[in-house]
Order: structure tokens, then sequence, then C-alpha cells
């Protein structure tokens, strides 16, 4: 303990140096800014709590990311259990002026559309680039779970009536 | 397929920028709070205290914020930004600037159209250029060009504070506060002075708004025919409303009100109960809703919150002000706003009841 004086300062410091990135992962492990930043905040503070063991030796990068995917992917578990059949769409809030438009809108639309366990395995595997192994590894999950998720969830974009649709016609035609 | 996807998640955030502007703040208030949840779970409130003395060391990476207390702490998303409150030598403020627009710890300026912007540098009045947004410059005031140009500048605010060494003439003039309520839901503010001003503007326009929230004043010196356009350019990010953001403990706590005394107090039982009346406000003030509708307009196309507002000014163990609390006590619109965040009504005479308490305290 003898350099808990410090520990505040390098954590402002690794927290001032990485937020902005931990925030973007986060909108994207849950298809919502707002969401997003409350999961990196969330993360942040467990990685405060292990800072000692973490600083300087650890790569707390790292760490706060795989407590967030963690977070993502129990998520979606607990929300599985909890949800309730409906035949009505739940009302749409009012639209946003300052949202982002187009593209980023779309495809965090499409992202919130997708199950919390295929929205994290798709930006696993597809953004942060891991392979399939290290993604079970992460989540404690088998390599055939990664899979499957990952494939229902590039069916559910590539949906002919979703809100990427386009942007994958654009795709295919650019490959042909 | 794969760099298709991932270009698509890459686009998905390229323009997703934080809304906390002080994170390591937001972060350790935050695990306080969940701290302190748990404490209160387990049914040991004599270990709060113990738990919160612990935490106190964190207050080190706070850059002298100070702790506050008001905001939800599970709606970071819709928090106020938490803003390094002491004042800088450099009295810049933390802006991102492009030709279209400047944002500063959620205050957005779209720059006007025709308008150009000029970031960090020393201009003298005769440099400037007509329609420019200056962003932090060192302005080199000469008297010769001193007006000509229509220009928006941005630059640091902090809350105006009071020396203790006034105490003893306390009976001194005290300013109002005007509040406006800007596109997104968050207020700026003007002096009773610029107020007054804008009864007598001829052709052009000259005042301060001062934009608490985000820690930023904006000089705005334009035509008059332009006003309703330029006023229309600023707006805040969109923030979900919520109770006063308050400072944790501020030992000295002063009331300005037009026409009253003012009242300085250091008494810290009168000021905790300040602090626990301000903080039991729950009667949130929505976005959309204009408190005073009967106020006057300020311009043809905006109009004000609310008028003449009785400042509380709380302040550092430094001296300096850490928060200003607006507090509209008419009648027919009794509100009070933060200059850290949040806004919410008032019951019947709450001014008058925290006037009573602090002078009691003194006495």
């Amino acid at each position: 303990m003898g350099k808990r004086g410090s520990e505040p300062d390098s954590f402002a410091e690794f927290v001032n140096a990485r937020y902005a990135a931990l925030v973007r992962h986060g909108t994207l492990l849950t298809g919502d800014h707002g969401h997003g930043e409350d999961l990196a905040q969330e993360a942040l503070v467990k990685t405060y709590r292990a800072w000692h063991r973490l600083h300087p030796d650890g790569d707390a990068d790292a760490y706060t990311r795989r407590v967030m995917v963690r977070a993502a992917w129990r998520a979606g578990r607990r929300l599985w259990r909890q949800e309730v059949p409906t035949g009505e769409l739940p009302e749409r809030r009012a639209a946003d002026p300052y949202e982002p438009r187009d593209t980023a809108r779309l495809v965090l639309t499409a992202l919130r559309e997708l199950p919390a366990q295929q929205r994290v395995v798709l930006v696993l595997r597809y953004w942060a680039g891991l392979s399939e192994q290290e993604i079970a590894g992460m989540l404690n999950c088998s390599t055939g779970t990664v899979k499957s998720r990952a494939s229902r969830a590039i069916s559910a974009l590539r949906r002919v009536d979703g809100p990427l649709a386009e942007a994958f016609q654009v795709s295919s035609a650019g490959l042909t | 397929m794969t760099e298709r996807i991932r270009s698509l998640l890459d686009a998905a955030v390229e323009d997703t920028r934080p809304r906390v502007v002080d994170p390591v703040s937001a972060v350790l208030r935050r695990g306080r709070a969940s701290r302190r949840h748990r404490l209160a779970g387990a049914g040991a409130s004599g270990v709060v205290a113990v738990a919160l003395l612990a935490t106190g060391g964190l207050v080190v990476a706070n850059r002298g914020g100070g702790e506050t207390t008001g905001a939800n702490p599970s709606a970071s998303a819709s928090a106020p930004p938490t803003l390094p409150s002491e004042p800088n030598s450099r009295q810049t403020v933390a802006a991102t600037v492009t030709d279209e627009e400047v944002r500063a710890n959620g205050l957005i300026l779209t720059v006007p159209d025709g308008w150009r912007v000029v970031s960090g540098q020393r201009v003298t009045d005769c440099e400037v250029a007509p329609r420019s947004v200056l962003v932090n410059v060192v302005w080199m005031r000469n008297e010769r060009c001193h007006g000509r140009a229509d220009i928006i500048r941005l630059h640091s605010w902090f809350p105006p504070h009071y020396g203790l060494s006034e105490k003893p003439s306390s009976k001194v003039f005290s300013e109002g506060v005007s509040e406006l309520v800007l596109p997104g839901g968050q207020p700026a503010w003007l002096s009773d002075n610029d107020i007054l001003n804008f009864e007598r503007f001829q052709r052009s326009a000259s005042f301060n708004l001062a934009v608490p929230w985000a820690g930023t004043l904006l000089e705005i010196q334009v035509p008059l025919k332009d006003l309703d356009f330029v006023l229309g350019s600023i707006r805040s990010e969109p923030v979900v409303p919520g109770r006063l953001v308050l400072p944790e403990t501020p030992p000295r706590v002063t009331v300005g009100q037009r026409g009253r005394d003012r009242i300085d107090s250091t008494d810290a039982a009168a000021i905790a109960q300040v602090l626990e009346r301000l903080r039991g406000l729950d009667q949130v003030v929505q976005t959309d809703e204009l408190p005073c509708a009967s106020a006057q307009p300020l311009t043809p196309g905006r109009k004000l919150a609310a008028k003449d507002m009785a400042t509380v000014t709380l302040h550092y163990p430094s001296g300096f002000a850490q928060a200003v609390v607006a507090i509209s006590s008419t009648d027919e619109c009794a509100f009070a706003t933060s200059s850290m965040g949040g806004r919410v009504r008032l019951p019947a005479g709450f001014l008058a009841e925290i006037r009573a308490l602090l002078t009691d305290g003194e006495g």
C-alpha cells in the first residue's frame, strides 16, 4: 500500500486517456450512446477498486474492456429471462434532433435490435478482431455458442427488411 | 463481409464523444454512490461515515472540483457535465472546434453561415475580421477599432465570488440573474445589466451569455437584425432533467438578492440545513417546460424563463465560488437552477426560508 497516495493520480491519467475509446466500445456493446457511457463508467469503478493490482504492471485497458463485455453479456442473459412477449411495439421516443444521422444511426439501430449476446459476440468478433476461441474464453462459453451467436447476428443484420439492408446491398454490389 | 461489418461498426461510433466532461470525477462519484448503496443496503448506517472518510482520498484526483451530490448516479448519460471548478490560470474552455461548430462541455455553437472560427490566437480588435467566432483567444483591446466587428467569443466562466473582506459592508448592491432555456434543455444566464441593455439596443446588440453548466461565457456582439439567428445557433446537448447538483460541504454561503442586503454565512449548521433543503427539492422542471410562461420576451423569438433571480453562492474553502443556485421566487414562478446542473420547482416561501436559516445562523 505504499503507493496508495499516487493511485488516484495514475488512475485519473488512465481514465482521461482511455475514456473516449471505452465509451465507443460501450456504445457498440449496448447499441446506445448513453448506455454505453454508463457501462464504461461502471467498469471503471471496478477498475479503480482493482487499481493496486493493475498499476503499473497490469493491463488496465484490457481489464476494463473485459468487465464491460461480461456485464453486457450478463445483461443479455438477465433480459432474456425477464422478456415478456408482446404483440405491440413499445412506444418510440421522439426523434432526437442531435442524434447522429445516416450510417451511424442505422448501425446503432440495427445493433439495438439484436439480442444482447449476439451484439456482444458480433462486436468482439468483427470490431475487436478476437478469434472465436478468445471470445469463448472471455465469456466463459463454448466456441459453438460464439459461432451460433455470430452467425445469427450476421443474418439479422443482412435481413432484407432490416435497417442495414441497403448497406449490405451496396456491399454485395461492390464485391461483384 | 468481415471488412464491411467492421467498417459499419467503425462508422457507428466515429462521431461518438463522451457526454461527461470530467470522467474521473464521474467515475469516482459513481463509486462512492455504489459503496453508499451497498452499505445502506446492509443497514450499516454507522459504517457509511467511515466509508465516506475512507474514500476521501479520492478527491485528490478530482481536480479540485470538489464532491457533488444531487445528480442521479445511475444515469450518467443524463447527468450534467462535471466541470473543473477552480479557476485556472489560462481561463480557457475545453472546446472542440471545426469549421461548422464549436463544442464545449455539452454546449454546441453552430457556426453561422458566413462566419469563421479563430481559435487560440492572440488578436487585437483591429485584426479580428467581421463575423468571427473567437475561441480561447487572447484578445488585446484597441480603442481605435473596438466594437467594429460582429463577434461571438467563447471563454471560460466561473461563478462570481465575494471576498470575505467585504463582509463588514454587506449592504452592497446585488445583481440578479435572468435565465434563458437553450434548445436541448439547458439554461443560460444573463445579468440584470445585460437584460436592461436589451431594451436599449439600437442597431447592434452586445451582451454576455453565461452557460454555467458548461463553464463557458459567450460574449456576443451582433447586428440587432441577426440577434435571433445567432441565439438560435446556440444549443445544449440534450440532457434529461434532474435535481440540483450541489457541492458536498461548502464552508461558506452567500445570498445575493436585488434590493436586499447580502447574507454571508460560515455557520456550518446553517449551511448544512440549507443544503439539506436544496437537496430535498424533487419537483424537477422538465426540458420543454418554460417555468414562467408569462415572462417578457427577450427578443421577438426568445422568451426568458425567469428574470431577476436571487443567487445562493456556495464557496470552496479557498474562497473561490464553486457553484451558484439561481432562485426565481415570484409567486407564479418559483424554481431554482444550479450552475452545476439541475432545475427544480420550489415551494412557497423557499427563498425567505433560506435567508432566515442563514441569518439565524449568523446571529
